[in-house]
């Protein structure tokens, strides 16, 4: 009697986390078309290990270089893990997280969430905190991030976050319910379609240009976590005209790097030096970079990286090399069939874009 | 037993249990989409604002109203910028007129103000403040402030943010509040 009482509540037990696990993995959102960069923190850990180059920030790592163009030129290993509004104690965490998979030779870091002090948006520490695995690193990064209305329990069960989505599920949901679909390179998103500079954003005056506290005491945590692994650590500001960035803040980059000795590049001023040309290289209007912008970035990038800290060329590796030919045919893959929609639709139809006369040009 | 059986329930019950209730009209397709709708809520009260407006030729602008028949009556911009914000759907658009900039931001394929700034003194705040105005203007117009280079102003569902250097205005932004 007692024996079948155990295993009573042993199967009610099994079913209820059978069951609420089930609810959450059906409620959780899959991005799978719309707001795809919700996936892209997750797909790292498909690819953790062997790279020389770890990229992390905001969207302005993740759509202006690619790492795939970096790998052909150059035979560097490299991968962004970069996620939309990356505000930097989340870089910090996932940087730390990271290094628990690999040793790369060198870190950039993109330095336009020095502008955030402080938790801005829970819609975009979702897109990065949800990705995570669970660790101390995701722990932390979820206490750095919360807003004041959120509550720490809803990522780790993201089942009391996400309940309400039941009545707006789709066939998405169940299709990718134990799968998900590739569509990075190595954190690279990848857009071809051309949507140009017609003009400049206005620079609002601020009232107060100083990079805050916070956001100085998380910049020290990265540098002071690569010192301690012996990484290089090099800041760079990417090529966006939007955002606007502005002088005063580069004057604090400026004085961090050569305060602490690091390299700071920044691209907005390297502009024809880089190739880029914003007639073509941009998919809207110079916030990101296209195709062409972000090779153009990882052709001059690459070198920097290779001449100065004579990054190894692992092309000649047999091993290496067939693991990355698998992602240079789905590179080409992908910006064939980008191509092909661009001919045959006008825009990026299965990808994000939407057709020009939509806005005004 | 018995209460684990309840847990269970009770358990598979809140899974669905937003079904009737206002979260789940508020929660959109994803966390991503409910917070941007939340963030922007208080969009329907902004016909009606009583916050701060901004007058010009004859046009009154309130943070937070709905752009389309404002730019109607504003008439052709000298210059238009637009960028797609990251991941979400939707553009950030600024229209750049004879002494200001007027901004907006989207929600649900509708544009709001979301923030007008006076570039010259070509231009007034209804209560006579413009570029180049001094600091005992301001606090004649506005009220006290506690810095005499950052005027902070709220009212309703706008912030007036006025910037001063050597005691005269350099800056002025009207923000809409959306949270």
């Amino acid at each position: 009697m007692k024996k079948k009482r155990i295993l009573a509540i042993v199967l009610i037990a099994v079913l209820l986390i059978g069951g609420l696990g089930l609810a959450q993995a059906i409620l959780m959102p899959k991005y799978i078309n719309d707001i795809i960069e919700g996936r892209l923190i997750e797909e790292y850990y498909d690819n953790a290990g062997g790279n020389d180059v770890i990229f992390v920030g905001d969207c302005e790592v993740y759509e202006n270089i690619s790492p795939i163009k970096m790998w052909e030129e150059y035979g560097i290993t490299s991968y962004i893990r970069g996620s939309s509004q990356q505000l930097i104690w989340q870089s910090y965490y996932l940087l730390e997280e990271m290094l628990q998979y690999e040793q790369p030779k060198v870190v950039v870091f993109n330095v336009l969430s020095m502008k955030y002090n402080e938790p801005q948006n829970e819609a975009y520490n979702r897109l990065t905190l949800d990705g995570m695995k669970w660790s101390s690193y995701k722990w932390d990064a979820v206490q750095a991030s919360m807003m004041d209305d959120e509550d720490w329990i809803t990522y780790l069960f993201p089942l009391l976050r996400y309940h309400s989505r039941w009545s707006e599920l789709t066939a998405e949901d169940f299709t990718y319910l134990f799968k998900t679909k590739k569509s990075f390179h190595q954190g690279y998103l990848m857009r071809t379609d051309v949507r140009p500079v017609t003009s400049y954003p206005t620079a609002t005056p601020l009232a107060d240009y100083q990079f805050g506290e916070n956001s100085y005491k998380y910049l020290d945590m990265i540098r002071e976590l690569c010192e301690k692994n012996d990484i290089p650590l090099v800041l760079m500001k990417a090529p966006s005209i939007y955002p606007v960035w502005y002088d005063e803040w580069e004057e604090q980059m400026e004085d961090y790097a050569a305060e602490h000795n690091l390299m700071y590049i920044n691209f907005l001023e390297l502009i024809d030096e880089v190739g880029i040309d914003f007639n073509t290289d941009t998919y809207d209007n110079g916030l990101h970079l296209n195709l062409p912008g972000a090779e153009k970035m990882a052709h001059y990038f690459g070198k920097i990286l290779q001449d100065t800290y004579d990054l190894p060329d692992h092309r000649s590796d047999p091993e290496v090399a067939a693991a990355w030919q698998e992602k240079v045919d789905f590179y080409h893959e992908m910006e064939a069939d980008q191509y092909r929609e661009l001919e045959e639709y006008g825009y990026l139809k299965s990808y994000g874009g939407r057709p020009v006369d939509e806005s005004k040009e | 037993m018995k209460k684990l059986a309840v847990l269970l329930a009770a358990a598979m019950l809140m899974a669905g249990c937003g079904g009737s209730s206002a979260e789940t009209t508020a929660a959109a397709t994803s966390a991503a989409a409910e917070a941007q709708t939340t963030a922007a809520a208080g969009e329907q009260q902004a016909a009606a604002s009583d916050g701060y407006v901004f007058t010009v030729d004859g046009t009154t602008i309130a943070m937070n109203a709905e752009v389309a028949p404002i730019l109607e009556k504003l008439g052709k911009e000298k210059n238009y910028f637009e960028s797609a914000s990251c991941a979400f759907e939707g553009l950030d658009k600024e229209y750049t007129y004879n002494g200001f900039v007027l901004k907006t931001y989207p929600l649900n394929d509708v544009d709001y103000v979301a923030s007008i700034t006076l570039q010259d003194d070509t231009v007034a705040t209804p209560e006579g403040i413009a570029i180049g105005s001094e600091l005992a203007d301001v606090t004649a117009a506005y009220g006290d402030s506690s810095s005499d280079t950052k005027c902070e102003y709220v009212k309703g569902d706008s912030q007036l943010l006025i910037l001063l250097e050597n005691g005269v205005v350099t800056s002025i932004q009207y923000v809409a509040i959306t949270e």
